[in-house]
């Protein structure tokens, strides 16, 4: 949890926009002297405008829009419509038939509005909502174990992942105001696994030009990175020295890997000699010789050679081996302890090293501290280094921080750059912070921002309502910057409940919002949606936590997948590749779960003599539909259910008549059922958000 | 230089172009959205990247485009140049490792490859290359790619490159196979150019590039390609009513609402069926390969990768990757190396033998790459050697590459390259022109960011070809 709690009063204080020529280069450490600047006072919203009417005008404004262009906007969705969409959008599942049930049979007039209140105090909407804000700011997904091929990542795929996104889910719980968790995130400085935080910072692995890129995009909606190494060509006003400006908030921070991490990587070292030492007393003699095992295998390779020491990739081209100055602190301390790892045996150091593996890809964050009369020869030579990440880092140093397109931010003894910029950019006048997180919550309810893709606003895209961004922009300040209020307010307009339904010849122009959007699932609603729809979910709740993650590894592995650019979108959805082609079509787990209720033929279980599967096999969750099977004995009624399982609706007349026909021409047992539940759980209508 | 966003020069980004065209904005949403993607590629051609560009290649240096597939053998870890192709006999730097004679007169590589030296006449071995990454996760990136890792954007990696270059519409098999690794994404070429990952493993009592031997009935499932069987009690007819009755479902579902997601899922399953149902897919099975034929590239997981890259691209595969894990010999180096190049000898011996034999060599270009390269100075803690990414080699072969050819020199040390640099991106120029591929190609990244094929400082090494 976080202690730094600011109102935006003190914000003069700390903000001295000096002029370069006085801007005298000071730098501080950080965390301590913060408790004489913020104050806990809470800003009380001047308006008293309540929900209703934004929602309203927002509305009005969409209309309005729709009437000059003439289109007709389509038709107010259905109750079963609606609620599905809610549930994805909200706590990224469907409902159970029991929940449509309810709410179809539902007379009263305000029953959608109760709904929403109902869902956005729920406990899945907290998990959810923190897992939205982990994909946005990571770009990776919470649930993803491994780390992708040169995006990064590696300090939030584990424990301190964990940590972050617990932090994220209790920020979400409190409704904390997001100016405050911005600012935190922004400048949250220690442990991963202490403040989680940190899980922000360390996602960029102190790379200064990653971080403002990520900063700008995240909370201000630009796209800044191609003012990284040159004038941005279609933006005559970003020059390459904001974007450095930007860059310099960043320079004085390190991500280093925790003092236990160097504890683990001697303990590898001397159970690596240990074994070396070992297999060459035996090998001796013997005709083939083995390349050794690594002691830790392959999976902690990526971890432990890649990023020795600082992670920003210090070891590269003849840097290694040198520690930066907190690890140096940690082998000493580590030597005073007197271990002598060379003594222990190979089970004692396998031992130790199993207990110290979750440190291994936990850092701290914090602050470079440069004593103030070294600093300048401490620069100079810094810019010597052959290692040019170092270099650049130290220039960045040097470089005098400067808001975007803003003041410059000289520095100032006792408070972190980082700090300084989170003020700039929550602070009330920012013109930049509100407009794009009403920008990004459009988008994410309407399928389409106001401005297109969301974080990029440019002068190359006006906002097709500016007035919505306005309006909603204005509202979240007034009121305190309360995400849940944000929601109310979409989550209740004409715009968000339209049907998605087009009847006209032509689909009109999105921009417009005449419709609801169709969206692929991304890969957590699926799973989500998925194992409800089939019963799993509640047997799920029965088998062990390993069973659990290794279903949802299997759909992870399959799903996940980046489309094309920017990490900040995460695009992990349904892409149509041929190993998720087979992985539907043939995937043990999807049968698993159809399963009519039969044993598998003993040919086919040597088939899946994975240890996994076999996992499975001991105990077989029980189906729900052959639960389903026993249980209702009509047709039309067992369809019925199905189509409420998958789809949120029960199906029409039409639609049951060709069910049932097809059940029948299968011959109407169980395994008809499987092929019509198959059909169902894999057809647009599930796959989409609708 | 930029590696973020090179300006094209006088070109009008596909933004502003769609922007300002007639029904631009639904065009540039549609592109813009993964259901867009999804079946905007449908055809395997028409991608989110439009490309455009003009053939900037030097037609003048010769055998261009003789490469009609591509075998990339990928050394995970970073192979040392020192132990393996740049030997320093004598030097203070070398360690333990003893040079050999080749094929080409006063050539010389690490003794544990004898197989490779005879067949050096073959080889076009670039000694001279330098990058700049040194960790392992970004130099993978930059060594499948050609462009240093960036947040903003994920570039197209060789393999993807050649199926959406070199593909071929109607294939049955997927034209990038990826064996014993995850190969590279395929960033703007989009989902029907990824990487299609299977799993080789050695055979029955043989090992694995860590000398882990494979027992009978230990480890995971032995599948090959993962659920290409079709489940327990489902025959084909079941499956196609399963898949008839779900066509009507989308057309149901698609007829008053967006199509695209239907008609998406449908090719997915039509190109699964595909795969299921095609004879070819037999080439994943190793068990008709004759014991002879196995022995003679090791009974290893790496030569059994070998094996089936010969027999994917018998099959017409476009683009094979191979992937050798253990290359990252920090600790007790020597005895490491030898063991992998144990391995990797006759693997790649039998494959370039196969290859020659069939005919196939000569359009067949093999890539041999890895990280980076390995510190010269010697760990002596740890009897190992560190990431070094200044001065390393790689080798190419087959199609149309002009063997017996050493390209760059390195110190006495192996520390620098003193003449003949090739950077990535010069690499993969030289890639590209081999498989006949424009590098000047430009596309369109989703944002309507302009990218190459090739990163647009890189140029052909001339001599590599003549």
């Amino acid at each position: 949890m976080s202690t730094q709690v600011h109102s935006s009063k003190s914000l003069p204080r700390v903000l001295r926009l000096l002029p370069t020529a006085f801007a005298a280069l000071v730098l501080v450490g950080l965390v301590a002297s913060l408790a004489g600047i913020g104050n806990a006072e809470e800003t009380t919203p001047t308006t008293s405008e309540g929900w209703q009417g934004v929602t309203a005008r927002l509305d009005a404004v969409i209309e309005a829009r729709l009437a000059e262009e003439g289109v007709k906007p389509a038709a107010r969705s259905s109750d079963s419509e609606f609620l599905r969409r809610l549930y994805l959008d909200l706590l990224g599942t469907v409902p159970t038939p029991d929940e449509v049930a309810t709410f179809t049979a539902d007379a009263s007039e305000d029953k959608r509005a109760a709904k929403i209140e109902e869902l956005l105090k729920s406990d899945s909407y907290d998990e959810h909502q923190a897992s939205f804000w982990f994909r946005t700011l990571t770009g990776l997904s919470v649930h993803q174990r491994r780390q992708r091929e040169g995006q990064g990542g590696r300090y939030v795929t584990g424990e301190g992942g964990k940590r972050f996104h617990e932090w994220l889910s209790t920020q979400v719980a409190a409704n904390r105001p997001y100016n405050e968790m911005v600012q935190d995130l922004i400048s949250a400085s220690g442990r991963t696994d202490e403040n989680g935080a940190t899980g922000y910072i360390a996602r960029w692995e102190s790379n200064a030009n990653n971080t403002a890129g990520a900063v700008a995009r995240h909370f201000l909606g630009v796209q800044i990175q191609c003012a990284q190494c040159h004038d941005h060509i279609y933006e005559p006003d970003w020059k390459q020295s904001d974007f450095r400006g930007m860059a310099a908030f960043f320079a004085t921070t390190r991500v280093q890997r925790v003092p236990e991490y160097n504890q683990l990587r001697r303990l590898r070292d001397a159970s690596n000699k240990k074994k070396a030492a070992a297999k060459q007393a035996a090998s001796k003699g013997r005709e083939l010789k083995r390349p050794g095992a690594d002691a830790m295998g392959e999976g902690m390779d990526g971890g432990m050679e890649g990023g020795g020491m600082d992670a920003g990739g210090m070891d590269a081209g003849g840097m290694e081996g040198k520690d930066a100055p907190a690890t140096q602190k940690g082998k000493q301390r580590g030597r005073k302890g007197g271990t002598d790892y060379s003594k222990m045996s190979a089970a004692e150091l396998a031992q130790a090293m199993q207990e110290l593996r979750k440190y291994a890809n936990l850092v701290t964050v914090s602050e470079q501290r440069v004593n103030p009369r070294q600093a300048k020869r401490f620069m100079e030579r810094l810019k010597k280094n052959k290692n040019p990440q170092v270099a650049e880092r130290a220039q960045l140093m040097a470089q005098t921080p400067k808001f975007w397109m803003g003041a410059e931010a000289a520095d100032v003894a006792g408070i972190s750059r980082r700090y300084l910029l989170g003020r700039w950019v929550t602070s009330d006048e920012n013109p930049y912070f509100a407009r794009t997180l009403a920008n990004r919550m459009w988008g994410h309810f309407m399928g389409r921002g106001i401005v297109d893709p969301i974080d990029d606003f440019n002068s190359f895209q006006p906002p097709s309502h500016p007035e919505i961004l306005e309006i909603l922009g204005a509202d979240f300040k007034a009121h305190g910057y309360d995400l849940r209020r944000v929601h109310r307010i979409l989550l209740n307009s004409e715009t968000y409940q339209r049907s998605s339904r087009w009847e006209g010849e032509e689909e009109p122009d999105a921009l417009l919002f005449a419709k609801a959007p169709v969206r692929p699932l991304n890969t957590e609603q699926l799973y989500f949606a998925m194992t409800r729809a089939t019963g799993l979910e509640t047997n799920l709740n029965r088998v062990s936590r390993r069973q659990q993650q290794a279903i949802q590894q299997a759909i992870f592995s399959v799903f996940t997948f980046v489309f094309d650019d920017d990490e900040g979108k995460a695009e992990e959805d349904f892409s149509g590749s041929i190993p998720q082609g087979l992985f539907l079509m043939n995937g043990e787990l999807l049968q698993r779960a159809l399963s009519g209720g039969r044993e598998m033929p003993a040919a086919k279980q040597a088939k899946f003599r994975g240890r996994k599967n076999r996992r499975f096999r001991q105990k077989p969750p029980q189906s729900m539909l052959e639960g389903l099977l026993r249980n209702e004995t009509s047709d039309a009624a067992r369809v019925r259910h199905l189509y409420l399982r998958a789809y949120g609706r029960a199906p029409s007349t039409d639609e049951r008549k060709g069910a049932v026909a097809f059940v029948k021409a299968q011959g109407g047992g169980a395994k008809a059922y499987e092929d019509f539940f198959w059909a169902l759980l894999n057809s647009a209508e599930f796959m989409t958000n609708h | 230089m930029c590696e973020q966003c090179d300006p094209i020069q006088k070109t009008v980004s596909r933004r502003e172009i769609l922007r300002y065209g007639a029904g631009g904005a639904a065009a540039a949403a549609m592109l813009a959205s993964p259901l867009g993607r999804a079946f905007a590629d449908e055809d395997g051609r028409n991608l989110p990247g439009t490309a455009e560009g003009t053939d900037q290649v030097d037609k003048s240096i010769a055998n261009r485009g003789k490469a009609k597939q591509v075998i990339m053998l990928f050394m995970s870890g970073g192979a040392t140049h020192l132990d393996t192709f740049d030997p320093k006999p004598g030097a203070p730097t070398q360690g333990d490792t003893r040079a050999i004679d080749t094929a080409v007169s006063g050539v010389k590589i690490a003794k544990s490859l004898p197989e490779l030296a005879k067949r050096m006449g073959d080889i076009a071995l670039i000694r001279g290359m330098t990058s700049k990454e040194g960790n392992h996760e970004r130099a993978r990136y930059l060594m499948h790619t050609g462009y240093a890792p960036t947040p903003t954007v994920v570039h197209a990696g060789l393999g993807s490159i050649v199926s959406h270059e070199m593909g071929r519409k109607e294939a049955a098999l997927p034209e990038y196979i990826a064996i014993n690794g995850p190969g590279a994404r395929p960033g703007y070429m989009g989902v029907h150019h990824a990487p299609f990952a299977i799993q080789v493993r050695a055979p029955e009592g043989g090992t694995d590039e860590r000398g882990r031997r494979n027992q009978r009935g230990r480890g995971g499932s032995s599948a090959v390609v993962q659920n290409l069987v079709l489940p327990a009690g489902v025959d084909k007819a079941r499956r196609d009513d399963r898949i008839g009755f779900l066509e009507k479902l989308n057309a149901r579902f698609g007829k008053d609402r967006t199509k695209g997601m239907g008609e998406a899922q449908s090719a997915m399953f039509e190109r699964a069926r595909r795969l299921m149902d095609t004879p070819q897919n037999t080439a994943f099975d190793l068990a008709s390969e004759k014991p002879e034929t196995i022995a003679r590239y090791g009974k290893t997981r790496f030569g059994m990768g070998c094996l089936m890259a010969r027999r994917l691209i018998d099959e017409g595969v476009k683009c094979v990757e191979v992937m050798m894990g253990g290359w990252d010999t920090h600790d007790d180096g020597f005895n490491k190396v030898r063991g992998l190049n144990e391995q990797l000898d006759p693997a790649v011996s039998a494959l370039m033998d196969d290859l020659k034999r069939s005919g196939k060599l000569d359009e067949t270009l093999i890539v041999w790459v890895g990280d980076f390269g390995r510190t010269p100075r010697i760990d002596t803690g740890r009897n190992g050697r560190g990431h070094y990414p200044r001065a390393w080699s790689a080798w190419l072969a087959g199609g149309g590459v002009q063997g017996g050819r050493v390209i760059g020199k390195t110190d006495a040390k192996g520390e620098t390259v003193t003449e003949g640099h090739v950077k990535p991106e010069d690499f993969y120029a030289s890639v590209a022109h081999a498989a006949g591929i424009d590098g000047s190609k430009t596309f369109y990244t989703g944002q309507g960011r302009p990218i190459q094929i090739v990163y647009k400082d890189g140029r052909v090494v001339k001599d590599v070809f003549a």
